[in-house]
């Protein structure tokens, strides 16, 4: 057995070396007291924002239990016209408590790749409320819906129009283990939709009623703006990122750590704190002044840290010159743990998101990293800023900064440059159109509210990808410059509102100075929106003499003439389009001399769902492209939308011949 | 006299149907004479490797050719059904260009194409595995008794291949035993790091965690596949050797000789560094179709050359090495 023992020893070398690997160095260690910040939280001039939701919150993080035990005040104004006799309350936690919640029975537990754990669950708990200085009401709070994600609080007093109230609580949060944007894995822990949070009064003045919905899975958050100044004491081993600025910090003698923030003109409050980050940190320029830009990540993620740095900024600049220019002073870009990356990973808050995409198989010129960080920064303006509703009208957020997020990635990397590695390349637009589903497959139109959706696919499909083509070739249709004014116009006119779907289209149809109705309705109003065009038909003929009888009686004559094989060449070609939505596009024509032609069909729906293009030229038609730059996403049909008249078998062969090679592979190491 | 001196020169050797030519055998009296050679290092299985190429060129570029025509008869169809498919469509010129849109979207607009691919290549390679069965027995006979003559090659591969199609047949269905555990190990490893591999952001971080994993089920497969090897060889020397009992004594060399395994490293070594240098050469495509097919050719052409030696060289230390199975000795 002289040989076989030594393999054997080997044998047992990769479970050794594991427990090397494994070994953990990591040590918790006193974290340097950080540095208070001295810039206001909102530094756009002239006045702030009207506050209609401020909170006061105190919250300590027990970190072994992830356990957060806190009192807030809300100081709500009422801005309707209509007195409010009950305060709803979303405890968005409760979603994470069991399995009878609307959200885990709608997602069955797992979200985005994450699985909710069966071990630890996440919940909320409102101990005591207090209306004014009033006594404890919280046993007349009543749990309103099918859940206890909505606490509904009767009011004494009804609160009238214009007049403020303040509410205290006290509460304890258990974090979940990470699903759904929340929670913890390991020493990390993301802190997100954790404190009762007041509903949005919504409607025609006078008639204004709550919109406070149970939470579901495939929805998001919906709020008011305010002003939130917010305490956290936590170990003083862990570094902490929050919504907002830092205005005071002071250790405790117990080893903990208190930390105040105060954000200004913000809906939400999120934050992050963990033993292990590491922190870098750039600035971006706005016409407001400086912005400071700050990645957070865990060591072995160092390498993707200045992506998600140089994205973050560039986003900024990019959607402050295009919208309106960002008003705060910091943004934070958290890069969760890779282990937490599904459950934390891309989400947004006022001035700190989280990011993701960080893989081996995102190497420099694979863009995905980026676009992540793009991604969540951008929504500091498609729902920080036009503070849109998320629950009812997902696609206004979502599907709009989708389709801004290309304008970055497009002036960041080129228009086909999102990816371009190994020899594999692709721009944004072209890419996006191929994620999820088909769009003819999507039962759902993008505009719907999010849980009405079928399922999370035709979600995902309808409110991100198609309305980011949608808008895309809007924006084609009726002109880039043009398009990027209107959108501007939009942004400047609601920044800080809560517009909605006939809001944008208002101003854009006031902009382009035109009735966005021929797009409007089959785009964002019928499922499986997209224009499926086709080449129908090329035909072509040698110009000729026309042949037969002419003339009458004496005067007939038989013109007979054989038409020359060759020569000038009467050519029609026919292009349809089998979607719903029409869209103005180029048509490519090839004649066989190499000669181009470019026609357009721009009938806008008007016409039949066809068109036919007569043309003569020196040489037979080869090749027929409908949208032969890509420049508009909504037209689907892959390959079908260009016909070559003689087959080309080169990229066939090229294709092969490639695969033959790894069959050998696969031969050699099977056979012989 | 050792079990290993009883063995050469017995008849043996042969195969049991359709035996070499009469006559003497230039190479006869060396065949013999293998067996009371001392115990052969690398350097003398490396040469016998070598020594097999430059005396069967020809039985080395034929098997290669089956090799050939079988994928290239796989990669014809698969062309054909890309041509049917995409042959009208420019788009897939862009596809094949890199455009890494267009190429989805050329597949999403033709459901089951991919698939229809995958199995085709699937089938190519399984048939080539069959075939392979018949085509080592033979090499493995050519080997052992050395014919000089071009038409005793060929009887002598023919015969030896398929008289012994069915002892590898069954050698096969025994192999899956281990085969199995190697399996398991791997599989077992593989769940081990799994997140570890799934969080790697550095090809460094990536390859250990994956060597980590699957270190054990690569060493067992590197094991099992040497005693595999070992295993026909025997088979073919030993008419009549039941299967099972030849993967017995496969094992036993490889567990009385490392030079065994570290043969077979080699081999693997060569196998992907070439494989390796391959995929460096040809990533962003910019070559022709033509000079493609020529470096893809090559490629396998030396790696087929390197498995051809490694098969050499094992008959040169199972000769030398493996006793004659006791059934048989008198």
């Amino acid at each position: 057995m002289s040989g076989l023992m030594p393999a054997l020893r080997f044998l047992l070398l990769g479970p050794a070396l594991a427990l090397v690997a494994c070994r953990g160095d990591v040590r918790r260690e006193v974290q340097p007291l950080p540095r208070v910040d001295t810039r206001p939280a909102f530094q756009r001039p002239g006045p702030p924002p009207p506050a209609v939701a401020s909170y006061r919150i105190e919250a300590a993080l027990d970190a072994d239990k992830h356990f957060i035990t806190a009192s807030q005040t809300l100081t709500w104004r009422n801005t309707g016209k209509s007195p409010v006799r009950e305060l709803p309350f979303h405890l968005y936690l409760n979603a994470f408590k069991n399995e009878t919640s609307v959200f885990m029975r709608e997602s069955r537990g797992v979200m985005r790749g994450a699985r909710a754990s069966k071990r630890n669950w996440g919940w909320i708990e409102v101990k005591t409320i207090r209306v004014g200085d009033g006594a404890d009401v919280a046993a007349r709070a009543r749990f309103s819906g099918p859940d206890e994600t909505v606490l509904e609080l009767p009011l004494e007093h009804p609160v009238a129009p214009g007049a403020t109230v303040q509410v205290s609580m006290t509460f304890d949060a258990q974090l979940p283990e990470v699903f759904a944007r929340t929670g913890f894995k390991g020493e990390f822990n993301m802190i997100g939709q954790w404190f009762p949070k007041v509903g949005v009064r919504v409607g025609e003045a006078g008639h204004e009623v709550w919109h406070c919905e149970p939470f579901h899975a495939r929805s998001e958050f919906f709020a008011d703006f305010g002003n939130y100044d917010v305490t956290l004491t936590v170990p003083d081993t862990h570094v902490v990122a929050a919504t907002g600025m830092l205005v005071k910090v002071r250790d405790n003698p117990d080893a903990t750590r208190t930390l105040v923030y105060r954000a200004e003109a913000v809906h939400d409050f999120a934050w992050m704190a963990d033993p292990y980050v590491e922190t870098i940190s750039g600035a971006a320029r706005t016409r407001w002044g400086e912005v400071e830009v700050r990645v957070y990540f865990r060591p072995e993620q160092r390498d993707f840290a200045p992506r998600h740095l140089a994205a973050g900024i560039a986003t900024i600049e990019q959607f402050s010159a295009r919208f309106v220019a960002y008003p705060w002073a910091r943004m934070s870009i958290i890069d969760p743990p890779m282990d937490a990356e599904d459950g934390a990973g891309g989400m947004e808050y006022p001035t700190l998101v989280t990011t993701g995409g960080d893989a081996l198989i995102h190497p420099e010129g694979v863009h995905f990293p980026e676009f992540v960080t793009v991604h969540e920064v951008g929504h500091n303006w498609f729902q920080g800023m036009l503070a849109t509703n998320e629950v009812d009208e997902a696609w206004l957020d979502e599907g709009m900064n989708q389709y801004a997020d290309g304008l970055v990635m497009d002036a960041l990397y080129g228009e086909n440059g999102t990816i371009d590695w190994g020899g594999l390349w692709a721009g944004y637009y072209a890419l996006n159109a191929q994620f999820g589903d088909e769009f003819r497959a999507v039962p759902d139109p993008i505009a719907r509210r999010s849980y009405e959706f079928v399922d999370a696919p035709s979600y995902g499909t309808a409110t991100y990808v198609i309305t980011a083509s949608a808008m895309r070739t809007l924006e084609k249709a009726v002109g880039s410059e043009r398009f990027a004014a209107a959108l501007r116009a939009y942004a400047e006119k609601h920044a800080f509102t809560h517009p909605t779907e006939a809001d944008l289209r208002r101003v854009l149809e006031h902009e382009l100075g035109q009735d966005l109705g021929w797009f409007w309705q089959p785009a964002l109003h019928q499922p499986g929106a997209e224009a499926d065009l086709r080449v129908r038909t090329v035909r072509c003929r040698v110009k000729h003499e026309p042949q037969g009888v002419f003339g009458r009686g004496g005067q007939r004559k038989l013109v007979d003439t054989e038409p020359p094989d060759s020569g000038p060449q009467r050519c029609e070609v026919v292009i349809e389009n089998l979607g719903p939505v029409a869209v103005p596009v180029d048509v490519e024509i090839t004649t066989a001399d190499g000669t181009v032609v470019r026609k357009r069909w721009d009938d806008r729906g008007q016409g039949p769902r066809w068109s036919r293009f007569e043309l003569e030229v020196a040489d037979r038609v080869v090749q027929v492209v409908i949208d032969p730059d890509g420049l508009v996403p909504l037209v689907q049909g892959g390959a079908r939308r260009g016909l070559r008249v003689v087959p080309e078998r080169e990229p066939s062969a090229r294709a092969a011949t490639h695969g033959q090679f790894w069959m050998q592979t696969a031969m050699q190491v099977l056979g012989l | 006299m050792t079990a290993e001196n009883e063995f050469f020169g017995s008849e043996d050797l042969r195969p049991p149907t359709g035996g070499p030519p009469s006559g003497p055998d230039p190479d006869e009296s060396q065949a013999v004479n293998r067996s009371t050679m001392p115990r052969p290092g690398l350097p003398a299985l490396l040469r016998a490797g070598l020594r097999g190429l430059r005396r069967y060129p020809g039985l080395a570029a034929t098997l290669y050719l089956v090799q050939v025509a079988l994928s290239a008869g796989a990669a014809l169809v698969a062309m054909m059904m890309l041509v049917a498919a995409f042959g009208e469509r420019p788009l897939f010129d862009r596809a094949m260009d890199g455009d890494l849109a267009a190429l989805i979207a050329c597949f999403r607009g033709e459901p089951g194409l991919a698939l229809g691919l995958f199995w085709i290549a699937a089938s190519a390679v399984l048939l080539y595995s069959v075939v392979s069965w018949f085509l080592t027995a033979g090499l493995v006979a050519v080997f052992l008794d050395v014919p000089s003559r071009r038409r005793e090659v060929a009887r002598w591969f023919g015969s030896a291949g398929a008289s012994n199609f069915f002892p590898f047949v069954r050698l096969a269905l025994w192999s899956a035993l281990p085969c199995a555990v190697v399996l398991g190990v791997a599989g077992v490893g593989f769940v081990w790091v799994r997140d570890r591999v799934d969080n790697a952001l550095t090809m460094r971080g990536w390859l250990e965690a994956l060597a980590i994993g699957l270190s054990p089920g690569l060493l067992l497969h590197w094991i099992v596949s040497t005693a595999i090897d070992y295993a026909r060889i025997d088979l073919v020397r030993h008419p009549g050797l039941s299967s099972l009992r030849a993967l017995m004594r496969g094992f036993r060399l490889v567990a009385r000789h490392r030079l065994a395994l570290v043969h077979t490293l080699l081999y693997g070594v060569v196998f992907i560094g070439v494989t390796a240098l391959y995929d460096w050469m040809t990533v962003g495509g910019a070559m022709s179709l033509l000079g493609l097919v020529v470096v893809r050719q090559i490629s396998s052409l030396v790696r087929f050359a390197a498995h051809f030696g490694l098969i050499a060289g094992q008959v040169e230390l199972g000769c030398t090495t493996m006793g004659t199975p006791l059934a048989r000795r008198r």
